[in-house]
């Protein structure tokens, strides 16, 4: 497979960075691909972290992947994009420091747009279209701590559901909410697409090679699911739950000091049931509770940062699919 | 009790935000503090976090501190400030915004310098110098982890200071299993360290968690970081009751290693644990290329320690240590220990 100038023949791998574009003062604008082209032929799975500058951690672990996979033993192509807002990881900012634009809400990009508009364009129609599966991968950056695989209400959702079901994670949740994201493009076009939220920084310094090694399970099984390597899933947390989500829990009320009820991951919350609140941050009064609009299994709460961006997701609810 | 426009009658709680500057568009960063007088004379107590704005699980513990206390079972006074550096707290970040100062390296601060200057000369002549105790809680930000008391190293170890003196006492009555000093110079000098000893308060810093670590410890931290303040308490005698700690030993550490990134940069990764003996020339970290998983550079130990609990696990690192490794000075046993002052 080539793409831009990066080529890769059967039982190759190859590395580069694709251009899209330039900024006035002349720094490219672009992002790193890995691709592994497999001796025999089959589907294209292709791998994106790191939308968010500050979502790094899976570069960690992916470049260790594609060491890991024989490309004599691949059907088809794998497509690695280990860490794709490179400005804003070097800036240590969730957006991109040429434009200010958050990367991970510009759909399928703009040919003529910014810098950022046209390094998404690029991407989606170099690198998007050419995979019939994909595996997004988000963190909870500074912020939020997740271990689920998210389906979105868009797509053939089967199709989505089987692939999620299959990486691993310990949650499947159905019908994530249209988020701007390419990834909500491409599952829109029919092909399997999974949001895969692994780790952030609060559990970092306890959960780092667990969460590691759920990445690495992710991508390896995601492969095996496609009958591009064989192979049985590899797991570590046990059977799959499958709910379809109905509660985003986002910042509303007073803001202040956050706090979400980690005790109740994977718990089954009732209607009313308070799952958090708002601390006032200088005199400590509770000035705002979260309650559950509707029972549900609550697959993601806490322990979030204390102090959250305003569109951080605080917990997620849904009902049991299986 | 007053300061500046905060005023407590004894036996009461008042609560407002000390009006300290104003910066060239009108923002305000006052301090919120707590004033608790006692209902009997004694010393006075100043507890304050955020210095550092992104430090926040003192804050956390000041907050359930100050639900809990009753100022009339009190002797003598608190001050309770939950976050003295409110636009980093605003925004998450260790400095000040407002002028890219850090207020904690400012004091005794500057009436007529910028507005963090400002803020740290008010700041000093109306709260810190009001008080005998301060405790000063830091933490590893949103990037790191730590759980250590920090004091300034003893100026003649055998001919201690009436400060250095109490200081040792608190340090150990805080309740950590680990405490720990640098050895002057290690970080330049600390002017205001120095203009606080000056004021004839006894200070102390925590080090106490970070947001790394915050998914699995946070709510430990919390409490225990609240159970050092009560502490601190019973130590001054401002109020009755037993100490409660990690255990009954402290360790206390001279924290005489510290370790930066190489030039180059990258992923930075930390290979040694918390506790862990690290004999010199091994390898602390290593930075990795985050494209391709390649090494650039490993971070060499550069002398026999054990690694004290404060480290970066965040993957990018600015301007700051990346490790901070010491021997051991003294083992303090809680069970023998007098760990009373008096003022």
């Amino acid at each position: 497979m080539k793409i831009a100038q990066i080529e890769a023949l059967p039982g190759q791998k190859a590395f580069g960075f694709i251009k899209a574009t330039e900024t006035h003062g002349g720094f490219d604008v672009h992002f790193p691909l890995h691709i592994v082209a497999g001796r025999r032929p089959g589907p294209t799975l292709l791998v994106v972290a790191g939308m968010s500058g500050l979502e790094i951690e899976p570069a960690l672990i992916l470049p260790q992947v594609v060491d890991e996979i024989d490309p004599e033993a691949l059907r088809g192509t794998l497509l690695v994009v280990p860490l794709f807002n490179t400005s804003g990881f070097e800036f240590e900012q969730v957006n991109a420091i040429w434009d200010d634009k958050a990367l991970q809400r510009l759909g399928r990009g703009v040919a003529d747009g910014t810098v950022s508009e046209q390094l998404l364009h690029c991407f989606y129609e170099e690198v998007v279209r050419r995979a019939d599966a994909v595996i997004d991968i988000r963190t909870g950056a500074l912020w939020g701590y997740f271990r689920y695989a998210g389906v979105y209400a868009i797509g053939v959702e089967e199709r989505g559901r089987a692939f999620a079901e299959a990486l691993g994670l310990p949650h499947v949740v159905l019908g994530a909410p249209a988020d701007g994201s390419y990834a909500w493009e491409a599952a829109a076009e029919g092909k399997a697409v999974v949001a895969a939220w692994i780790g952030g920084g609060p559990g970092l310094r306890d959960y780092r090679q667990e969460d590691m090694q759920r990445v690495r399970n992710a991508v390896v099984n995601g492969l095996r699911q496609l009958g591009m390597l064989d192979g049985g899933l590899e797991c570590m947390d046990g059977p799959v739950m499958t709910v379809r989500g109905h509660t985003w829990v986002k910042l509303t009320g007073p803001r202040g000091l956050t706090f979400m009820a980690k005790g109740k991951r994977g718990q089954m919350v009732p209607a009313g049931e308070v799952i958090g609140y708002v601390k006032h941050p200088f005199t400590g009064d509770i000035v705002h509770e979260f309650r559950a609009e509707r029972g549900g299994l609550m697959v993601h709460a806490g322990a979030s940062w204390p102090i959250e961006p305003e569109d951080a997701i605080l917990a997620i609810l849904g009902d049991i699919v299986t | 009790m007053r300061i500046g426009n905060i005023e407590a009658h004894a036996g009461e709680h008042a609560f407002s935000f000390l009006q300290v500057a104003r910066s060239r568009s009108g923002l305000s960063p006052d301090i919120p503090v707590h004033l608790f007088a006692g209902g009997e004379s004694g010393p006075t107590l100043l507890v304050q976090g955020a210095i550092h704005g992104s430090e926040i699980i003192g804050s956390m513990a000041i907050l359930n501190f100050i639900k809990k206390l009753d100022p009339k079972t009190l002797r003598g006074n608190i001050i309770a400030v939950p976050a003295v550096n409110r636009m980093g707290f605003e925004l998450m970040e260790r400095g000040s915004k407002i002028d890219g100062k850090d207020i904690s390296r400012l004091f005794p601060g500057n009436p007529k310098g910028s507005v963090s200057d400002q803020v740290a000369y008010v700041y000093f002549e109306e709260v810190i110098r009001q008080a005998n105790v301060m405790i000063d809680f830091h933490a590893g930000g949103r990037t790191a982890y730590e759980r250590y008391v920090l004091f300034d190293a003893d100026k003649d170890t055998n001919d201690l200071t009436a400060i250095e003196a109490k200081r040792h006492k608190l340090v150990v009555a805080f309740g950590l299993d680990q405490a720990a000093y640098f050895p002057p110079g290690t970080f330049g000098t600390n002017k205001s360290k120095e203009a606080i000893e000056g004021a004839g308060v006894v200070q102390f810093t925590l080090e106490f968690g970070g947001g790394t670590g915050w998914f699995k410890n946070g709510e430990d931290n919390v409490r225990d970081a609240e159970r050092g303040i009560w502490n601190t308490l019973k130590a001054m005698r401002m109020i009755d009751g037993e100490f409660e700690a990690d255990g009954p030993l402290c360790t206390v550490y001279n924290a005489g290693v510290v370790l930066w990134k190489p030039p180059v940069d990258g992923f930075f990764i930390r290979l040694k644990e918390f506790g862990e003996f690290v004999k010199a020339g091994e390898v602390y970290g290593r930075l990795i290329d985050p494209y391709t998983g390649k090494e650039l550079a490993t971070i060499p130990n550069t002398k026999d320690a054990i690694v004290i609990p404060s480290g970066q696990n965040w993957f990018t690192i600015g301007a700051t240590s990346v490790g901070i490794l010491g021997i051991v000075d003294r083992v303090e046993d809680r069970r023998t220990a007098d760990l009373y002052v008096m003022f």
